[in-house]
């Protein structure tokens, strides 16, 4: 069976108690994780969009870039912080579902990438270090192609 | 005519049929929708943050609002077209989804609430650069925020009511 095919932590995973627990809540549960996961990413996309903008020389210019980090810290990190929180929920209630779509696996390399750029890159902004154009522009083509994909794993 | 017989013949309308019958643009429309509703939503909740005078208060509003509307333009290109879109196919028996209904409701509210905002504020002159801003601002700003909150919220559930 395919089963045997996925990694062992995956197995372990799938077949943990907490996996078990996720998986029988009810559909309001599922709803109400899967909006709060909507309702995080709004908050982290919106702010990492005007700092990564920024740092390319767009949007807000009123404000420098380590201003821009300064400021949204807090409401980055949180909104990164629940739509990660909450979309680990939303996998751990169904991991071999998730698992198995291939549009899934791309998005969880994607959003791993994804946070820890955007995560440094709001650390390098703060210092004022250097800008760093580049690493911008790859965070917000990054950024779009989680959303597109997060969205496709429900379609595909 | 009843409200039922116009959204049936909203739903046969040509467009509504070529959109409910390819599985593909109507998922790229479900993509453009998220899209635009994160760049929207984004956007607005970093202008609201600054009514509420949490960040951003070394910046004139002005400034926040003029350099951020681009953005939230933007949002809207993509959100109220496919948003539409997806509606029509499905208008015969959607419209009668209680939370598409309070989705409709709230982005009135939400539209009502930018509208007056930007009327009081075209009002004040004195607002556009001030670091602390009056009780109206941070009403604008706070409700802003619940009124779009609110509103993914009814859309992202529609779904789960059958």
């Amino acid at each position: 069976m395919s089963l045997t095919t996925h990694p062992a932590a995956i197995e372990w995973l799938a077949k943990s108690t907490l996996a078990h627990q996720f998986n029988q809540a009810d559909p309001w549960t599922f709803a109400t994780f899967m909006t709060i996961h909507l309702l995080g990413l709004a908050l982290a996309f919106g702010t990492s969009l005007i700092l990564d903008l920024r740092l390319l020389g767009w949007g807000l210019r009123a404000s420098s870039p380590a201003q821009i980090a300064r400021n949204l810290q807090p409401y980055l990190l949180a909104g990164l912080g629940i739509a990660l929180l909450s979309g680990a929920w939303l996998f751990i209630a169904d991991v071999l579902k998730f698992w198995a779509n291939p549009v899934f696996r791309t998005k969880l390399v994607l959003l791993i990438a994804l946070s820890l750029i955007q995560v440094w890159l709001l650390f390098r902004a703060k210092a004022d270090g250097t800008p760093v154009r580049s690493v911008a522009a790859l965070t917000l083509i990054f950024w779009f192609a989680t959303i597109i994909s997060g969205r496709l794993i429900g379609l595909i | 005519m009843p409200l039922g017989d116009f959204f049936n013949q909203v739903a046969t309308l040509p467009i509504s049929l070529v959109l409910g019958e390819s599985l593909n643009l109507f998922s790229a429309l479900d993509v453009i929708h998220i899209v635009g509703v994160l760049l929207l939503a984004g956007s607005i909740a970093v202008v609201d943050l600054r009514l509420l005078g949490v960040i951003f208060s070394d910046i004139g509003l002005d400034a926040i609002q003029r350099q951020l509307l681009p953005l939230t333009i933007a949002g809207a290109l993509l959100v109220f077209p496919s948003g539409i879109g997806l509606f029509l196919p499905q208008a015969g028996k959607i419209w009668l989804n209680p939370l598409l209904q309070a989705k409709v409701a709230l982005l009135l509210l939400a539209g009502l609430n930018v509208g007056y905002w930007h009327y009081n504020y075209s009002r004040h002159a004195e607002w556009s650069s001030a670091a602390a801003l009056p009780w109206q601002a941070r009403l604008a700003g706070a409700s802003s925020l619940v009124l779009w909150a609110a509103t993914i919220i009814a859309g992202r559930l529609i779904a789960f009511y059958i």
